[in-house]
């Protein structure tokens, strides 16, 4: 299908839809072209078929709907989630490529000394952080 | 530590790699507790394992809580059905 056929025919959903009036210029062009004109009888036939249809009578379940939009709000917040995955992985071999720098050009004993004392220290805060959060949940 | 001249370059590799894996798995599952993500995350960068340590206690000594969406009472993120209405809460991302 040729790119033009495909733009008419978008604009020939859009008239069936009574989104667009039928300008003359469609009418025109569903005169010449037989690809079109089959899809405009097609579009016809099928709105035929549907005007019996009572969107009234349709009943929505809305837990159905709601579980739709919670599937894709998990969705939505993996693919983010993923993508921050992927900056901060972009980030952190930055950081620590200068880290490798730092210990090739002799920064090794600082290094080895720096990872000690948080080895050591690091520990100690879990009381307070625990605390912390714990003030943290109580005040919500 | 006089020695430390003497430590060969694969074992500051390994320790790089060991710290890199480390921040980005705590970035991961911070993300998904719904946790400061970043901040867990460069934390994690700092030391190997202390600081996987010190996150694992934390986060899952104290789990963050929500608001319940049908009753509004607070329970805990990981908790799977509301205690109090016994309503389904959202699924782990």
């Amino acid at each position: 299908m040729s790119f033009k056929h495909e733009k008419m025919q978008k604009v020939l959903l859009d008239v069936c839809y009574g989104e667009m009036p039928m300008t003359e210029e469609i009418s025109k062009h569903l005169d010449y072209c037989s690809e079109c004109k089959a899809y405009w009888n097609e579009l016809m036939l099928l709105r035929e078929s549907m005007s019996g249809f009572n969107d009234n009578e349709i009943e929505i379940d809305s837990s159905i709907i709601n579980s739709a939009f919670l599937k894709s709000s998990i969705e939505i917040k993996r693919r983010k989630n993923l993508k921050d995955l992927i900056i901060f992985s972009v980030i952190s071999v930055l950081l620590l490529g200068m880290l490798g720098l730092l210990i090739y050009v002799g920064y090794g004993r600082s290094i080895i000394v720096a990872q000690i004392i948080l080895m050591f220290f690091v520990p100690l805060s879990v009381p307070f952080m625990i605390r912390q959060r714990i003030m943290k949940e109580e005040s919500l | 530590m006089s020695d430390v001249k003497d430590i060969p370059l694969y074992l500051w590799f390994v320790l790089i790699v060991l710290l890199l894996a480390q921040g980005c798995w705590i970035f991961w599952d911070a993300s998904k507790r719904g946790e400061n993500k970043w901040l867990w995350g460069f934390f994690g960068l700092l030391n190997v394992p202390s600081n996987l340590i010190v996150y694992l206690i934390v986060t899952r000594v104290v789990s963050k809580s929500v608001s319940c969406k049908f009753c509004g009472k607070r329970i805990r993120m990981s908790y799977k059905y509301c205690p109090y209405c016994g309503e389904k809460q959202n699924i782990e991302t």
